[in-house]
């Protein structure tokens, strides 16, 4: 197996899905000619030529209605955002259009939108967002959120293969910073499944994006005190695995949820309350949140490290909680 | 700095206020302690004063609402200031706050090195606690979890509170009571009750397979624990006493009892008192069984003397002399012969109170008050009668403060003064009985085989079968009319 990096897991399952099924095709900003802005797609127009590897203008609005339109044809289209930040002028369409399809005329819509998400790398506050809890607050799409090499090429597998509007949000910062042996031969991961990414019983984090490789460190530090944290990837948002979590929060009693997304109305909050709600008689202490401020996330490297959950916020909110 | 207006906490007892009337428009200027608006709660209505000089700015609870204590009610801003806007919401997170980032650019002062350093967290005390054995206050922080576990293991509350809790200010975590079982499994397996004399009665006696006393494995379930006393239902909390609301909700009236107004109907909201009596009554129908005795008394003394007297009295004492005090001090003289009407009842409890606070029912236009005559026992003739008018005047202009309508032990009600001959009065809980006086009408009455002409009032003794039996209450009723007919006159 070799061993290959977040981006090179998305490259992948979108070559192997292309060259496995003809009905796949892209479309972006600048994917061809240029091959992509991180290079995802670089050399994808010479394999596949450009009637699968499209060009769009920057209009997002437009080209994700031309993509749900294709999905209704037959194909199966993935819509690469620039950044995750522009899926805003596509808003309407997405949640208005392409999550509605299946129950408001029974048809499926088998489109998947890309979107590099998350900051840390000095992007500013129109290039670092995680906009996730803007869709899963709309029924009809999933949202997926892969973590590790394996996750990210899986997962997209997994939703190109769906026949419902898929929203894929990958992490711009584990582009390059993760590494991973991930299968050649052909494998999903099933959307709707979280992932235990480190067992144990004193503390359950659960978490998904990138912040699940903060979490790991810090249940590492925390191990070498001799108290162990579960740490549960989240990998699919909706449809949400919260049995996962549940047994776990049963077993630790204490629950940490972190995300890199704003805090205020975050995905976080949904979580707590699921546990609030189904575990509350294993708590032993309060469910805490942690994610980012509730400011822009700003270009200077000082104040977005204020502003972006550290290593050093959740190890002190994960010792609050043990000492609870 | 605006200042907020708030519901008052007029007397323990009560949980919410309706704002009757406010007396300034937002905008208007107010002064401290100025009357600001009008309440009106179970006990009593008024004034509220302003708690600081400025402009009402805001006015957050509307006449007619109701609301409960220490609520905002209103807002008042600094005096001829435009209102502030509201502040900003805090950001919700300690860490946000922690880690506001600074403003402005005064790079050359030290903020800016300062916001640079990558983690300013201040980290709560998270050093381990030291282990605290104090009990009580703990039982408060006592989590789902820890509550579960215990309930699990049979440990009663009283040796829940006592483990060491190593969570923050000595809080019992989960983890502290897994280690107290592990601790206890090990030191000391509980002991069987009669130690190594053999198993206790019903166990099959020693064989070769196994012994007395047996051995324990912690982790497996003792096939000889003995049940605990305390079953594990014990550290649920119990429920809070004022469960009365919640049963209200499901008592409301059904529908196919409750009238369908006509177009011709008028309808007039019922006001606070009324919904407060109504309530009230309906309560006390419902918790106690009432029944009522009636007894004839001869007033004639009373009334002779009275209209000898009623100038003098009030020349002297400035109140005037009504036939309240009589029945008043005959009724507390009755009392402290028979205590059991001066009680209250609780369940599988009789509670004897030692003072007797004497309510008297006062009708107002709009509905009923009754202020309380507190140790009205410890009271000579006079001091009764100048409490009563005290009280009775002061409830008529609405001036009575809290503490004087709680705290009656006994009530006697007078509706006689609108005629009538009686009534069967209601019990103001948690009182156990009430005695009405109906009106002093002239009768045809037999006296020593003869038939004279009296004034005759009939007592209504109203009083709760639960703990007081007909018998006792025809005694107490007697016992009332003889001290009124043989009034140790002033």
């Amino acid at each position: 197996m070799p061993v290959i990096t977040y981006l090179d897991a998305i490259s992948h399952a979108l070559r192997e899905e292309m060259r496995r099924d003809p009905t796949v095709f892209l479309m972006g900003e600048d994917i061809g000619v240029f091959g992509g802005a991180f290079r995802i797609t670089k050399g994808f127009l010479d394999e596949f030529g450009e009637e699968r590897v499209i060009d769009t203008p920057i209009a997002e609005s437009g080209f994700v209605g031309a993509a749900c339109g294709a999905a209704i044809e037959g194909f199966r289209p993935v819509v690469e955002f620039q950044f995750a930040d522009f899926i805003a002028c596509a808003f309407d369409q997405i949640v208005n259009f392409s999550a509605k399809c299946h129950y408001r005329w029974g048809i499926p819509m088998p489109v998947v939108f890309r979107g590099p998400s998350g900051g840390g790398f000095r992007g500013g506050p129109f290039h670092s967002q995680n906009p996730e809890a803007w869709f899963t607050h709309v029924p009809g799409l999933k949202v997926v959120q892969p973590s590790t090499p394996y996750d990210a090429k899986g997962l997209l597998k997994a939703a190109i293969r769906d026949n419902n509007p898929v929203i894929y949000f990958e992490h711009k910062h584990l582009y390059r910073r993760v590494r991973e042996d991930v299968p050649e031969e052909d494998f999903e991961v099933p959307i709707g499944v979280a992932d235990v990414k480190r067992e144990g019983d004193d503390l359950t984090i659960i978490t998904y994006g990138s912040m699940v490789h903060e979490c790991l460190e810090v249940a590492e530090k925390l191990s070498e005190d001799g108290t162990e944290c579960e740490v549960i990837d989240l990998r699919t948002l909706v449809p949400l695995d919260k049995e996962c979590f549940l047994e776990s929060v049963r077993k630790t009693s204490k629950a940490l949820v972190v995300h890199e997304a704003h805090l205020t109305s975050g995905f976080g909050g949904e979580v707590a309350a699921i546990i609030v709600e189904e575990a509350f008689e294993s708590l032993d202490a309060p469910v805490k949140r942690i994610g980012s401020l509730d400011v822009p996330v700003p270009f200077s490297p000082p104040l977005e490290d204020a502003v972006l959950p550290t290593i050093e916020k959740i190890d002190t909110a994960a010792r609050e909680l043990l000492d609870y | 700095m605006p200042t907020p207006v708030v519901m008052p906490q007029m007397g323990e007892s009560l949980s919410e206020g309706t704002v009757t009337r406010w007396y300034k428009k937002v905008g208007e200027r107010v002064e401290r302690d100025e009357p600001l608006f009008e309440i009106s709660t179970d006990k009593v209505d008024t004034e509220i004063p302003a708690p600081a000089t400025g402009v009402l700015e805001k006015i957050l609870v509307q006449e007619g609402e109701t609301v409960a204590v220490e609520t905002v009610v209103g807002v008042i801003g600094s005096a001829g200031v435009a209102s502030e806007t509201a502040p900003a919401p805090e950001t919700p997170s300690r860490e946000a706050t922690a880690e506001a980032p600074p403003s402005g650019g005064d790079s050359d002062s030290g903020h800016f090195r300062e916001a640079q350093k990558p983690t300013t967290f201040q980290r709560r005390t998270a050093a381990p606690n030291p282990p605290t054995a104090s009990t009580g206050e703990k039982k408060g922080t006592l989590s789902p979890a820890v509550l579960a576990l215990a309930a699990d293991n049979q440990i009663p509350m009283e040796e829940l509170l006592r483990i060491p809790g190593a969570g923050i200010g000595g809080r019992i975590r989960k983890k502290d009571v897994r280690s107290y079982l592990e601790q206890r499994a090990h030191a000391q397996p509980p002991a069987p009750q009669q130690p190594a004399a053999g198993p206790p009665p019903g166990y099959p006696p020693p064989t070769a397979a196994y012994s007395w006393p047996p051995t324990y494995y912690p982790h497996e379930p003792n096939p000889f624990a003995v049940p605990s006393p305390y079953p594990p239902q014990a550290l649920v909390p119990a429920p809070p006493v004022e469960a009365l609301p919640a049963a209200r909700e499901t008592d409301e009236t059904p529908k196919e009892y409750l009238y369908k107004p006509e177009p011709e109907d008028t309808i007039v909201p019922m006001s606070t008192m009324r919904k407060k009596i109504a309530e009230h009554m309906m309560w006390s129908q419902r918790i106690s069984a009432q029944v009522t005795s009636f007894s004839e008394c001869d007033m004639h003394r009373i009334v002779t003397y009275r209209n000898e007297h009623k100038g003098d009295f009030e020349a002297a004492e400035g109140v005037p002399l009504t036939f309240l005090p009589f029945v008043a001090e005959a009724t507390i003289k009755a009392i402290k012969e028979f205590p059991i009407f001066n009680a209250s009842a609780l369940p599988g409890k009789i509670v004897m109170k030692k003072h007797v606070h004497l309510g008297i029912a006062v009708a107002l236009d709009e509905g009923l008050i009754v202020p309380v005559i507190h140790n009205a026992d410890e009271m000579n003739f006079v001091g009764l009668a100048r409490s009563m008018h005290d009280v009775a005047t002061r409830a008529r202009n609405k001036e009575l403060s809290v503490d004087e309508v709680q705290g009656a032990t006994f009530t006697v009600t007078n509706p006689g003064m609108f005629g009538g001959l009686t009534g069967t009065p209601m019990i103001v809980q948690p009182q156990v009985a009430i005695l009405g006086l109906g009106a002093i009408q002239k009768k045809p009455v037999v006296i020593e085989d003869a038939i004279g002409i009296r004034p005759i009032m009939v007592l209504a003794l109203t009083l709760d079968h639960r703990i007081i039996d007909g018998a006792t209450g025809f005694q107490f009723i007697e016992r009332v009319r003889l001290n009124l007919e043989h009034f140790e006159l002033p």
